[in-house]
């Protein structure tokens, strides 16, 4: 009896704990991260009584929490992963809607500026399409800065996204370590309290919200948490948890590209950067910026350097209204980022390149109605090597001397047009001889040749392709006969100076008072060779008289008795001196030939007569040299000739100015003529001098004529007394031969296969496709999730319905040992009657 | 498997949500009239519409250069049938020249009525358009291309041909320089074949009867001839020119309509299909509510009290 009622109330015991753990049970149903708890009910060890054993009623063996670390590991990494698809789908969309909307997106702004371009093709004199054009073409250089401007806050926005949850980051892992260091007191996990653990759980769940974490767990339920897949921190692992001990993250912005980067202990001297974080909307906030946002930025910008670069280059090619070479048409900012700065460099209308560089125009009275057009770009001629290659003005000027083995001839150097004050020295051999022709044959300096002689020098591959001899040009007496009214001349020449004149007494002495002329000045070197000289009567003509004939010793002070005594006639005198080195300062005892002009305003011009040579001019000490006063109008061809057997050494060096010139530009401000004397032979005039600058046979079959990187091409045969002036086109505004190249940039396909357009679209594209595919991506988590949550809640979850039904269960076993109690104690009292 | 009370209803909450938000898109679908309502909910079609938006947009822009160009051909046709007209005037005159009756100040009279004649056709080749342009004068457009210089006219424009896209792939040339318009004639001398201008077949023309000189008047008489057959053959070139803008205008406007209707395709709503669909959601969401409804009321506890 007293076994029934100590095990009655064993049972009464037990299921009221019971009844308590199923209301708590109830009572925390609808809280967060709750776990079902169960009394854990275990039988009594029984009594033995001979052979058998008693049962002794019941106890509860503790209360339970239902968890299952596995399940709740795998809900962690589910919310991970989904979380951090989250703001890869809302960003990109938002990017992707940027990019396709008809306001921002780039487009309408491209449509609109090509539809633009077309427009003032079909009118190009108008101004106001002109206008227009200007105005679309801003328009579309407004739309780069605003979608750059729309990126810029994509980027802010996600940047602050990144930086708050790093925050919370920060938050949840000091309150886990607070927690740890609660567990840390007891041993085991079942020794916990177990709401401890589910605040553990709710943390972990929290945090693997905002990044991809990976947990291990002690037997007392302290929790150690990585941010990446490694748990040892000697192996990368970056914990951010463990022990009692918190790591404060901190994300930063690469300032050129804008990366992410986590850092742990930002302040300390172990900062480090955190690899391999993924999931969790800081993951997503980083997957975004580097899969759309960056890359997005870049493209763009590319783009924009794309449309400034092209449609720049078109523009400079053609001429606008007021006959200017075209600008750029658009500029942006190297420094900053080409899509942000992206502008119109033109504001006046009349700026707009459209007009073509050249123009040819069919004389009225031409008897055949064949049209011409002209274009610039034919490939020019390699041969000789340029002067300004030669001779590199860095190294100093006259540079080293080049050193040719001369035979009949050579070609030895192409003075470049453009270059300006041109002299080139040549060291003479007895037979040799500098020239200087234009490439279509026109011979202007350098000695009368035979006919032999023409015909071989011809032959020589640096002048133009049906180029003809001629020597109406050479040596000219005057400017008024010359090539294009130039002035060269072949020979020793010397230029009046003038030099500064100072107050030495005055105020300032370093600031002259003014320039006083220095008469023109030509020195010699010290002769060599033979002991007597002959010189003919006109070998040498001096300030355009021809000296008269010298024959004697071969001594400067000979020679200059001999040029003084022509003085009168010549204009200049001559003296003998004894250079100064000015290194050393020390006397030559070489004597020299200085020759002074008597008047100081004009130059000293040394040149050579009919029956003369480069060698009689050094029988003087004097050596010849090309020289060409002011810019070079063309390129011109130096050749050399020897009348000498075998093979003879020259050495050659040049002195120069300026640079060489646009092409293009030089042939559009000169004006050409084209005559046709018949129909298979024409006459290129320059229209300002008259001087004819090529005379050549016309090939009907290939119907074009090419001088100088002009190409006219004519639409039918001519006939004898056509002719086409070619020009600049300086007043042709109705001209749009350059909008039409800007107008198929639109379909163009530019390096990366992609017309201007399509790159844009593709960028959008590109990023459409990643907000699509993250789009799906987040659905599936969707589903994984679901199952995670219903998986855990089947452990963890409170069911009010099996919770009502062990409420009943537990009060009717609390009733029924109640009763055991009372048939217990009835038994007593039976007995004690008995008694 | 225990399904736990707040899993129950966090579906049933969840369910009702996600029918709601399709509601809510079909409902803006039909409100714009537009299957988009955000470039993103379809990213490729998105950029199929965007395709076919600038390709109308580029069609559209070819049919306004084209209205453009054919207002150039009437100005230029206007201009060249009056010049008819007038060269038509200006031969009888010359014919009247040729009356052997006539004193010389009755040719005088004719030379004063032929230099009329004559200034009206300098007028003609001084013709603009609606920009101010001058016409007939090749690209040199900003000055009148026809001026007297030294008591004879001149052109001085130039011969450039100007083209314009008027399609894909296709170029049309709508300018005709003056010099090709009023154009010159082959006159054989006893030095050869030589080319005299429009306005010096004209210029010789009165001078030969002012002075009465019968060969001079002939030859004029015939080369008069040759300017009005050639202004015959420039109308008819320009008609062709302007039956060609036609014809590609209507290719245009072919073009746009076909991709008007697959945009339309592409973009617009499909009213019947959206209403129904629409319809089928409220039924999933009134379905969805009231499960949640019944869900909350099946509780045990419920049973307990009774």
């Amino acid at each position: 009896m007293s076994d029934a009622l100590s095990i009655g109330s064993s049972a009464i015991l037990a299921y009221q704990y019971a009844l308590t753990t199923t209301s708590n049970n109830i009572a925390n149903a609808a809280v967060e991260g709750y776990s079902r708890q169960e009394s854990e009910l275990r039988s009594v060890m029984p009594r033995q009584i001979g052979v058998d054993y008693i049962g002794s009623g019941i106890y509860t063996d503790g209360v339970r929490r239902q968890y299952d670390a596995f399940v709740e590991s795998n809900l962690q990494r589910s919310v991970s992963e989904l979380r951090g698809q989250e703001p890869l789908v809302s960003y990109a969309n938002r990017a992707f809607d940027l990019l396709s909307s008809p306001q921002v997106g780039l487009t309408k702004a491209f449509d609109t500026f090509f539809a633009s371009v077309r427009a003032l093709a079909a009118e190009p004199g108008s101004l106001i399409a002109r206008g227009s054009f200007l105005r679309e073409a801003d328009g579309l250089a407004a739309g780069f800065r605003q979608l750059s401007g729309q990126w810029a806050l994509l980027e802010e926005e996600s940047a602050i996204a990144a930086t708050e949850a790093t925050t919370e980051i920060n938050a949840l892992s000091v309150q886990l370590a607070t927690i740890n260091k609660q567990l840390s007191r007891r041993t085991t996990s079942e020794a916990q309290p177990p709401e401890l653990l589910d605040q553990r759980d709710n943390l972990l769940r929290r945090l693997s919200g905002l990044a991809g974490i990976r947990t291990a767990l002690e037997t007392n339920g302290e929790v150690k948490v990585s941010l990446n897949a490694s748990l040892n921190a000697e192996e990368g692992g970056a914990i951010i948890v463990d022990g009692v001990r918190s790591t404060t993250l901190q994300t930063t912005f690469d300032p050129q590209e804008g990366r992410a980067i986590v850092l742990m202990n930002p302040f300390s001297v172990n900062a480090r950067a955190v690899n391999g974080l993924s999931g969790g909307e800081l993951g997503g906030v980083i997957a975004f910026r580097e899969q759309v946002l960056l890359p997005g930025r870049i493209r763009l910008n590319d783009l924009a350097m794309a449309v400034a670069r092209e449609v720049n280059a078109i523009h400079r090619e053609g001429i606008d209204a007021r006959g200017l070479p075209g600008k750029d048409l658009f500029r942006f900012d190297a420094a900053a980022s080409a899509a942000d700065s992206l502008a119109v460099a033109i504001t006046d209308p009349q700026s707009v390149a459209s007009a073509g560089p050249l123009r040819v125009i069919p004389a009225g009275a031409n008897v055949t109605g064949t049209d011409a057009t002209v274009a610039f770009g034919a490939s020019r001629s390699t041969q000789p090597m340029p002067l300004n290659v030669l001779f590199d003005p860095t190294e100093g000027q006259p540079s080293r001397a080049l050193s040719v083995q001369l035979e009949a001839y050579d070609g030895i150097a192409s003075i470049p047009g453009g270059l300006t004050d041109v002299a080139v020295y040549f060291d003479v051999e007895a037979g040799q001889w500098p020239q200087l022709l234009t490439r279509d044959g026109r011979h202007l300096l350098g000695s009368p040749l035979t006919e032999g002689q023409r015909a071989q020098l011809m032959e020589y591959g640096g002048f133009s392709p049906g180029a003809t001899y001629s020597d109406t040009y050479l040596n000219p007496p005057s400017t008024a006969q010359a090539y294009l009214g130039a002035g060269y001349f072949v020979g020793a020449r010397a230029l009046p100076s003038s030099s500064p004149v100072y107050d030495l007494e005055g105020i300032d002495p370093h600031q002259p008072l003014g320039y006083q002329a220095v008469a023109a000045r030509l020195q010699g070197q010290p002769l060599v060779g033979a002991a007597t000289v002959d010189i003919p009567a006109g070998a040498l003509v001096l300030n355009g008289q021809a000296l008269a004939a010298y024959s004697g010793p071969a001594t400067v002070e000979d020679l200059a008795t001999w040029l003084n005594g022509q003085s009168a006639l010549t204009g200049a005198t001559a003296s003998v001196v004894y250079p100064q080195s000015p290194a050393s300062g020390s006397v030559s005892d070489a004597p020299t030939l200085l020759l002074t002009a008597a008047d100081a305003s004009s130059p000293l011009m040394l040149g050579i007569g009919a029956n003369g040579s480069p060698s009689d001019l050094g029988k003087l000490g004097f050596s010849t040299a090309l020289y060409w006063q002011g810019e070079v109008p063309e390129d011109l061809i130096v050749m050399a000739t020897s009348t000498a057997d075998g093979t003879t050494d020259l050495q050659v060096s040049a002195a120069y100015s300026g640079q060489e010139h646009d092409r293009l530009q030089a042939l559009r401000a000169r004006r050409f003529q084209v005559d046709f004397d018949s129909a298979t032979h024409y006459r290129i005039t320059d229209v300002a001098t008259g001087t004819v600058l090529a005379e050549r046979s016309y090939d009907p079959l290939a119907g074009t004529i090419e001088y100088q990187g002009l190409v006219v091409s004519l639409t039918s045969a001519p006939s004898a007394g056509d002719r086409y002036r070619i020009d600049g086109n300086l007043d042709g505004i109705g001209d749009n031969s350059n909008l039409l190249p800007l107008a198929a940039l639109e379909d163009r396909k530019l390096q990366d296969g992609y017309s201007l357009g399509e790159a844009y679209t593709a960028l959008s594209g590109r990023i459409g496709t990643v907000a699509w595919q993250a789009g799906l991506a987040q659905e599936a988590l969707e589903v994984v999730n679901t199952q995670a949550i219903q998986a855990r809640d089947a452990v963890s979850g409170v069911s009010l319905d099996a919770e009502a039904a062990n409420l009943i269960r537990f009060q009717q076993a609390y009733q029924a040992n109640a009763k055991v109690m009372q048939v217990a104690t009835d038994l007593f009292d039976t007995l004690i009657r008995i008694g | 498997m225990q399904i736990s009370t707040s899993y129950r209803f966090d579906r049933a909450i969840e369910n009702v949500t996600r029918a709601q938000q399709a509601l809510a898109k079909s409902q803006t679908q039909l409100g714009t009239g537009k299957q988009l309502v955000l470039p993103s909910d379809e990213p490729v079609q998105a950029q199929l519409i965007e395709r076919l938006g600038s390709a109308l947009a580029r069609q559209e822009s070819f049919a306004k250069d084209l209205q453009t160009v054919q207002h150039r051909f009437e100005v230029e046709e206007t201009a060249v049938r009056a010049s008819m007209t007038t060269l038509t005037s200006f031969k009888d005159q010359v014919i009247q020249g040729g009356n052997e009756s006539y004193a010389n100040l009755d040719r005088k009279a004719l030379g004063v009525a032929l230099r009329n004649l004559r200034d009206q056709l300098v007028d003609l080749g001084n013709a603009r358009d609606r920009a101010g342009q001058y016409v007939f004068g090749g690209s040199r457009v900003g000055a009148a291309p026809f001026v007297e210089r030294d008591g004879a006219i001149v052109y001085e424009g130039d011969q450039t041909g100007v083209f314009v896209t008027t399609g894909d792939q296709r170029l049309q040339q709508y300018n005709r320089s003056g010099a090709d318009v009023f154009a010159r004639v082959v006159r054989q001398t006893a030095d050869g074949a030589r080319g005299v201008e429009f306005f010096d077949v004209l210029d010789d023309a009165i001078v030969a009867v002012e002075s009465g000189d019968r060969a001079g008047l002939e030859r004029s008489l015939r080369e008069v001839d040759e300017l009005y057959a050639h202004a015959t053959l420039t109308l008819a070139d320009i008609g062709g020119s302007q039956s060609n803008v036609e014809v590609q205008l209507s290719v245009t406007d072919d073009m746009a309509l076909r991709l008007k209707a697959m945009r339309s395709e592409a973009e617009d709503v499909d009213y019947a299909q959206t209403v129904s669909e629409m319809s089928k959601q409220m039924l999933a969401l009134e379905a969805a509510m009231s499960s949640l409804a019944r869900i909350s009321e099946l509780n045990l506890f419920s049973y307990l009290g009774r």
